[in-house]
């Protein structure tokens, strides 16, 4: 025979399993009636899939996957260049129509923006055309940015090969 | 040293809530350590970049040790002996009544709460910075700050143009990045985890004094499931951080209004005053805090005189550290000439008919787009409209819970009012709304949790759900009920 004490023990287990079901049923219904609910979750699975599948990957890495050829290029100009560089980039129409640099998705978060760009060169500086003249900056270009076949038209040189993209200083260097 | 320097700034944020007072439990403790040891020493560090001291990691360590042992040296004094630091009798005797009390349901909550921390943390701490906003602002100052050794770096260099309004919005959360990487951190995304943490514990730990834990885990389960704003919370952005200060300033305002405990006051003042540091809209945020603060000065008015010594004393401890530190950033900007890279905000209001008819109708489609905020802005209206209408015909007023709708409601109109005061075309008035209001609305999440989750019948809801082991719990809670109802009806 179960004594008071003990029938009132499972009666409150009983009442708590029954609260237990009836809020996760509201909790799990909410949640799948809302697309918005069942992708936050589905972006979490993917991400914890993912991390746990490349727990390993380097930051570079990383940048690569997020932000594509814009961090590849900006990479190769920081490893090619003095932390004091000055670097033309050529036009911002050369940025625009280069498939490479994946403008379609924004605009502002392109390379030819030039708040934007300036993150991933950091603390070399980019310049651009329409900054002639209002920017003391001009005289002191160090490199010019080849995009999309665009900025040779800079340098006071011939270049032999010439690349769609490329990293070529202002002046010839012997 | 990168998790040492975290640390440091827990132990910074205990020490100041302990200045504050002793009193306060072990929850609230944890949980605004943190935003607050990050917010003063992102005061301490823009002080000595001031001074023009250049920011290292000994110059910042050595200064944050300096102010450590002045706060200890005021807390022995407050405290009267050392004993008294270290007594956590009273937080024993929490946890194991608590802990008699945990119910099957708080466990699945609890679940899901932790799942989604980590889940999150985990994802925020992998991925580098992503978001236009904070590669253009946040971020990029605080890599300048952290390679130059200053606020006042290159980025606000007005002949170079690299500076963007994000970069001029108030430095404790850019500093607190750049505290980030002067460590030795390679991302500084541990501060906007360790801050989601925060508001999560912070809201807990309010909550918990007035609903039961099977209630407060529910609801705070539902807030950090809010998808944009989870989404956001991975992305180095601040309006999440931002949202834990108007949390930690709101909830305590609340509590002090209904226990009249005067350390809640004083924390409010603290979390409001880091807000207004944190973000511009921080001052709308903190600042209504004021309104309802005069409000309650009002409501509670002796028959001689509103206006006595003690209610000026409260309004003045209240308005001047908002203004002061408001003020402190706004004279940087001045005389730095960054003033003028500010948005086109009139200060003078004007009546544009076709302006706040475009502005209503895509601030209503936004707020009630459930793929941002889920369905807790839909909740929050039908507990409202249900409990005005049951407030109406039992006569039963729940004076607390209006005191924060107004709170809701007064700071959503200035808000909306910022933005209209904004001169800038309709369509890049689609642009500021669609992202930064979006984002602001962060602010006012949690506080819909607590005020759906507080109003008198979710809470007689609640309580039917919840069967804690001692009977005095229970008994506790219906007198706690009970108390309101009486107070609502006199």
């Amino acid at each position: 025979m179960k004594t008071k004490k003990e029938k009132k023990k499972s009666y409150r287990l009983i009442k708590q399993i029954f609260t237990a079901l009836l809020l996760s049923a509201i909790f799990y219904i909410t949640v799948n009636q809302s697309q918005s609910y069942t992708w936050i979750f589905g972006v979490l699975k993917k991400n914890m899939t993912f991390i746990k599948k490349h727990p390993d990957l380097s930051y570079e890495q990383k940048m690569q996957i997020k932000h594509k050829f814009k961090f590849t290029f900006c990479n190769f100009i920081n490893k090619h260049t003095d932390e004091n560089a000055i670097i033309l980039i050529p036009s911002i129409e050369a940025i625009k129509n280069a498939k490479e640099l994946d403008n379609k998705k924004s605009t502002s978060a392109s390379l030819a923006n030039k708040i934007y760009a300036s993150y991933f060169i950091y603390p070399r500086i980019f310049i651009y055309p329409e900054e002639k003249g209002k920017n003391p900056l001009w005289d002191k270009i160090t490199h010019v940015a080849i995009i999309n076949g665009h900025g040779y038209e800079y340098l006071n040189y011939k270049v032999k090969k010439k690349a769609k993209y490329q990293l070529l200083p202002i002046k010839h260097q012997k | 040293m990168p998790l040492i320097s975290i640390l440091i700034l827990y132990c910074l944020g205990i020490t100041v809530v302990f200045l504050i007072s002793p009193k306060f439990n072990l929850l609230e403790r944890i949980g605004l350590a943190f935003p607050v040891g990050a917010g003063v020493m992102s005061f301490i560090v823009f002080i000595i970049s001031e001074l023009g001291i250049k920011l290292t990691r000994s110059s910042i360590l050595i200064s944050l040790f300096v102010v450590l042992l002045l706060l200890f040296f005021f807390i022995i004094k407050k405290a009267k002996s050392i004993n008294k630091i270290f007594d956590f009798s009273s937080w024993k005797t929490d946890l194991i009544k608590s802990s008699k009390n945990i119910q099957i349901a708080w466990i699945i909550g609890l679940a899901v709460v932790l799942y989604v921390l980590y889940a999150i943390t985990a994802k925020s701490l992998y991925w580098p910075t992503i978001h236009y906003d904070s590669i253009a602002g946040y971020d990029f100052l605080a890599k300048a700050i952290a390679h130059e050794g200053t606020i006042n770096n290159s980025l606000f260099d007005t002949t170079n143009k690299i500076c963007s309004y994000r970069t001029l919005y108030p430095p404790l959360f850019p500093i607190n990045f750049a505290y980030a990487y002067i460590m030795g951190f390679e991302l500084p995304k541990i501060i906007t985890a360790l801050y989601l943490i925060s508001l999560a514990i912070i809201y807990y730990a309010y909550s918990r004094k007035f609903v039961n834990p099977v209630a407060n885990i529910f609801f705070l389960a539902l807030l950090l499931i809010t998808p944009e704003m989870l989404a956001q919370s991975a992305m180095l952005m601040t309006n999440v951080p931002q949202a834990a200060y108007t949390l930690g300033a709101v909830g305590a305002f609340f509590i002090w209004n209904k226990t009249k405990e005067k350390r809640y006051f004083v924390l409010s003042i603290v979390c409001a005053t880091l807000g207004v540091w944190g973000r511009s809209e921080g001052i709308i945020f903190g600042g209504t805090l004021g309104i309802i603060l005069l409000i309650y000065i009002f409501e509670n008015r002796k028959s001689t005189s509103t206006f006595n010594i003690n209610n000026i004393k409260k309004i003045l401890y209240f308005a001047f550290p908002l203004i002061l530190i408001y003020a402190i950033w706004e004279v940087f900007l001045k005389v730095n000439h960054l003033d003028q890279v500010k948005q086109p905000f009139s200060i003078i209001p004007f009546y544009d008919a076709e302006k706040i008819k475009y502005l209503l109708t895509l601030t209503r489609k936004i707020t009630f787009e459930t793929s941002y905020y889920g369905y807790i802005i839909n909740l929050f209206f039908i507990v409202f409209g249900l409990s005005i209408i049951l407030q109406i015909t039992k006569k039963e007023w729940d004076r607390e819970s209006n005191l924060l709708i107004t709170y809701i409601f007064v700071s959503i109109f200035f808000y909306l009012f910022v933005y209209y005061q904004i001169k800038v075309p309709l369509k890049t008035i689609t642009g500021y709304i669609t992202n930064g209001y979006k984002r602001g609305i962060f602010n006012i999440i949690p506080i819909l949790a607590l005020y759906i989750s507080n109003t008198v019948w979710v809470r007689r809801f609640f309580n039917r759900l919840y069967f804690p082991a001692e009977k005095e719990e229970k008994k506790q809670i219906r007198n706690h009920s009970q108390t309101i109802k009486i107070r609502q009806t006199k």
